[in-house]
């Protein structure tokens, strides 16, 4: 388990803090979804988490052992997928994995068998400096986990990648999920925390503003509506009628008798609309 | 400890070769041994050029100084011809020689900036000279006791002798740069931030970078050694101290070039500190020249060093305390590098 | 055309001072001809050092004060490690009333003969020779001149680093595909880095004249020899920033280019004037021999001779370089 209290960052040391008060837990084999958007605090989050800043204030346990106890073997635990693509474009896609590898004190995956599982096996031998922005994307990813990692923080791992590779990434996650690694995912993507996340985090100028699963987010902020494309006056006209609210049901209901009703879709709340909701901000 | 440094080396050690760092080295190898075989002339005077004149009756100063190895090209016609040649070459030194072997004139025509002390030297030679003309004896018996036989009786040709200034000043100096670059790049692909949370050590970085460099440096200086004074040099103590030094100059480099964000700032700043790092160069080829800052800068022993190695003139015993002196400022410098690289390259924020 | 070639320098001005890296451009000659500066009066003056047994007669010891430095040491023990150490010292020690030379054998010059003849002179009786001295009356030092010439003609080297790794950097960001799809011509990109890089290298060499040689120069002479020897700035700029993608291939061309570069002009000063021939294929020798003659008054040409010289050779080279560095860089 990971527990998060209290935690506070400050780059400059001249305030504002760039996190304020976060505080969180994520059991084993959650995958836990920190949602916010662009400069939100969710980076910061991370990077305390897996070392790269210094822990200023609060705290972090994994395990109940603090982050500040650790030594370089906590690396061996952990797998970490970077947003920007970060790999040695000198080297080839094999190499990186293969070097790599070497730096860790526990077993480590074939970097083939990793390179297939992303769909980079036919271009495992060619220079990552020839790979296009979606196949460095994958190489980090494998990279993340060589060392078959207990926790795995995973940074946008879909960003930049076509629907079917982002598929094959999807399910490598899932198939983490069931071996038990416990995974943190950063991203602004609210479709990718829906789909993956048991629960997830809405960060907003560096504080929590809720967290639960997305279900029970929605239950609780968002409102079921429906939408409906009629005919008028030989127009086609779109309107949503929130099933909440008293009038709405009424309006949909003279609709419904009255017009000529092409197309009605029930739809739920998007994680992006509680978002806006809570915060008066969109995602991206 | 062992696992991670061998594949970080590795890592290293292709990442410089795909730079094209080794055909960097086999071409500035090869540029540097054809100027050393084939440009450079084996005679070249450095200090200021006497040039001289004999009026005597008879001449004859002039076939004392040709059994002295005064070239013809500096024994000159005239006093006329003299004073324009002074004037011309800037760093000559015209000597005028008139009367006879009993009464000789000198004349010493010079440019007016040489020091004082210097030019009483030159008396003093010329006194000299009358008094070996004239058959005499040291008036005060003075003898010349050598502490080591003369080895100097073939001495070094001057293209030859430049080579201890190439291994130290070019060869020692390349990782320099290499390894501050091989940061950079990492800086900028940001591959770093995949070492950072690796469970690689700082140290571990550190020891394979400089690897990588001692290696290139003794690749280049075999190459450039071998093919200019020959294959019969004592090479394991050459690579002693070639690696020693080549280290030293790594992680001196390391330390400052974390602190930079890019090649293109850090390159200036690095033209000083090989500047600085240069400057034994100059005692080297002016012996006399060694003011005591310059003996304190790293290379200065160094450079004399990789001359005794080279060029034996018997000195015993001086290599050790050598690669002594450099391996303490070596660990001064791992643990500056080792405190950068911690603070600046391993972490990020604040 | 005047207006993108002042957008283009004004764009680079900017990049190089958030980099900071103009700060350091002119810093590190500046610094260097300082250092230059100090140590440049101990080489020209480097005399001989001689290290004399303490016990030596007073009339001795000053009068080899007379001819370097004198150290004094108490035992024979002190003044044999004195003699050891790397630098060409040789000992006088006091044996009874007579005096020996100590030297170790492998010095450069004759330095034992010389103090012999040193001290034979001071304990000599009278003198064996008339000697007069005739001097030219030279003020500044020829390593001076030598080393300002060395050092403004580095103020181009520099400059076409800059521009070399500027282009690098385009190159790398891919900001030059930006430039490749805007109306900018390969001969305003040309422009534009010979302006911006001008105007440092004038600078830096200008500084670096006065710490060297005071305001005695020929400052209108140098400002117009370093703008024409601008042209080879920026061939090795261009030859760095054409064949390196990256930085790092950056640094290796800059390797590679900087012998030649620097080395040809300092091989010229150590070759005498009859093998002066050897250098003439070479752009850069033309463009050290403007800062020769300004400097040192010595020249194979006088000084426009070398400056229309040096602009025709590297405006060729440039201009050979050019379909090359136009593919390369993918400008009009």
């Amino acid at each position: 388990m990971i527990t998060v209290r209290e935690l506070y960052h400050d780059y400059t040391g001249k305030g504002p803090y760039a996190v304020r008060d976060v505080s969180f837990s994520i059991e084993k084999g959650e995958i836990f979804g920190f949602l916010g958007p662009s400069g939100a605090g969710k980076s910061t989050v991370q990077n305390i988490m897996i070392r790269l800043l210094g822990l200023q204030r609060g705290q972090i346990l994994y395990e109940g052992r603090s982050i500040r106890d650790m030594d370089a073997r906590f690396f061996n635990r952990i797998g970490v997928s970077f947003e920007h693509p970060n790999v040695y474009g000198k080297l080839t896609g094999y190499e990186n994995l293969k070097y790599y590898a070497g730096l860790f004190s526990v077993p480590t995956q074939d970097p083939l068998r990793l390179l297939d599982a992303v769909g980079l096996k036919d271009a495992a031998h060619r220079r990552a400096s020839a790979y296009s922005k979606g196949m460095k994307q994958r190489l980090v990813f494998a990279r993340a986990l060589l060392n078959d990692p207990d926790i795995l923080f995973l940074d946008e791992p879909t960003s930049g990648l076509d629907p079917v590779t982002a598929g094959t990434v999807k399910h490598l996650i899932l198939d983490k999920k069931r071996a038990g690694a416990t995974i943190f995912l950063t991203t602004h993507n609210m479709y990718i925390a829906e789909e993956l996340c048991d629960r997830v985090a809405f960060l907003h100028e560096g504080q929590i503003v809720a967290m639960d699963s997305p279900r029970s987010l929605k239950l609780r902020y968002g409102e079921r509506s429906v939408a409906v494309e009629y005919e008028e006056d030989g127009q086609v006209k779109k309107d949503i009628f929130f099933l909440g609210n008293e009038g709405d049901r009424r309006s949909l209901n003279d609709v419904v008798a009255g017009k000529n009703v092409q197309t009605i879709h029930s739809q739920e709340a998007t994680l992006e609309q509680i978002f806006i909701k809570l915060t008066g901000r969109r995602l991206a | 400890m062992l696992g991670r440094y061998v594949s970080l080396f590795q890592q290293d050690l292709k990442v410089t070769l795909r730079n094209g760092f080794s055909y960097v080295v086999l071409i500035l190898a090869a540029i540097l041994v054809a100027v050393v075989d084939f440009a450079v002339p084996s005679e070249v005077k450095l200090t200021p050029t006497e040039l001289f004149v004999d009026l005597t009756e008879g001449r004859v100063f002039e076939s004392v100084l040709r059994r002295e190895g005064v070239e013809e090209a500096r024994i000159l016609r005239s006093r006329e011809e003299l004073t324009r040649e002074v004037e011309k070459t800037r760093s000559g030194i015209g000597i005028v020689v008139e009367g006879d072997l009993e009464n000789p004139r000198f004349t010493v025509i010079h440019q007016g900036t040489e020091a004082p002390e210097n030019l009483n030297l030159l008396d003093a030679t010329l006194e000299g000279l009358v008094r070996v003309m004239r058959g005499a004896e040291s008036p005060t018996g003075s003898d010349i006791e050598y502490l080591r036989p003369r080895a100097g009786a073939t001495p070094v040709p001057f293209n030859k002798g430049l080579v201890p200034l190439i291994v130290v000043f070019e060869v020692v100096m390349f990782g320099f740069m290499v390894v501050a670059v091989m940061v950079f790049e990492e800086k900028q692909e940001g591959s770093i931030r995949a070492i950072r949370v690796s469970p690689a050590r700082p140290l571990e970085y550190i020891l394979s970078k400089a690897s990588v460099n001692v290696l290139l440096a003794l690749v280049y200086g075999a190459l450039v050694v071998t093919f200019t004074v020959g294959p019969g040099v004592d090479y394991p103590r050459l690579f002693l101290l070639i690696g020693a030094a080549a280290l030293l100059m790594t992680l001196v480099s390391l330390s400052v070039a974390v602190f930079f964000g890019n090649v293109s700032e850090f390159l200036f700043v690095a033209i000083v500190f090989m500047a600085v790092f240069s400057l034994p160069m100059v005692s080297y080829l002016l012996p006399s020249f060694a003011p005591a800052f310059v003996t304190w800068i790293p290379s200065f022993p160094v450079v004399f060093g990789v001359r005794e190695i080279l060029f034996p003139t018997g000195k015993e015993g001086f290599l050790a305390p050598m690669v002594g002196m450099v391996l303490a400022e070596t660990a001064v410098f791992l643990a500056a590098s080792h405190w950068a690289v911690t603070r600046k390259l391993m972490r990020e924020g604040r | 055309m005047l207006r993108p070639i002042a957008n283009l320098v004004r764009k680079d001005i900017v990049k190089s001072l958030r980099d900071n890296i103009v700060i350091y451009v002119l810093l590190s000659p500046i610094l260097m001809a300082a250092g230059l500066a100090l140590c440049l009066p101990s080489v020209q003056t480097a005399s001989l050092t001689f290290a004399l047994d303490a016990a030596a007669d007073p009339r001795v010891i000053e009068g080899f004060k007379e001819y370097g430095k004198v150290e004094l040491c108490e035992t024979r023990q002190d003044l044999v490690d004195r003699v050891e150490k790397l630098d060409d010292v040789a000992g006088v020690v006091r044996k009874g009333d007579r005096y020996a030379v100590v030297v170790e054998g492998n010095e450069a010059s004759d330095v034992g003969a010389a103090t012999r003849a040193v001290l034979d002179r001071i304990l000599a009786a009278g003198t064996l020779a008339e000697i007069e001295r005739v001097s030219l009356g030279r003020t500044s030092p020829m390593l001076r001149e030598m080393a300002a010439s060395l050092v403004v003609f580095g103020a181009i080297l520099i400059a076409g680093v800059l521009i070399g790794f500027a282009i690098v950097d385009e190159r790398e960001t891919g900001v030059i595909r930006a430039l490749a799809v805007s109306p900018a011509t390969m001969l305003e990109f040309i422009s534009s880095q010979f302006v911006a890089a001008g105007a440092v290298s004038v600078v830096v060499a200008v500084a670096s004249s006065l710490i060297l040689m005071g305001a005695g120069a020929d400052y209108i002479k140098i400002v117009a020899g370093v703008s024409c020897a601008m042209v080879l700035s920026i061939v090795f700029g261009f030859l760095v920033g054409g064949l390196a993608d990256d930085q790092i291939a950056g640094i290796a061309v800059l390797k590679v280019v900087m012998l030649p570069f620097i080395g040809i002009p300092i091989a010229s000063l150590c070759v005498g004037a009859r093998y002066q021939w050897v250098f003439y294929p070479f752009p850069n020798y033309w463009g050290f021999q403007i800062f020769r003659d300004i400097f040192t008054g010595e020249s194979v040409l006088e000084f426009w001779g070398s400056c229309v010289v040096t602009l025709l050779f590297g405006g060729a080279v440039i201009a050979g370089l050019a379909p090359t560095l136009r593919r390369r860089l993918r400008l009009r």
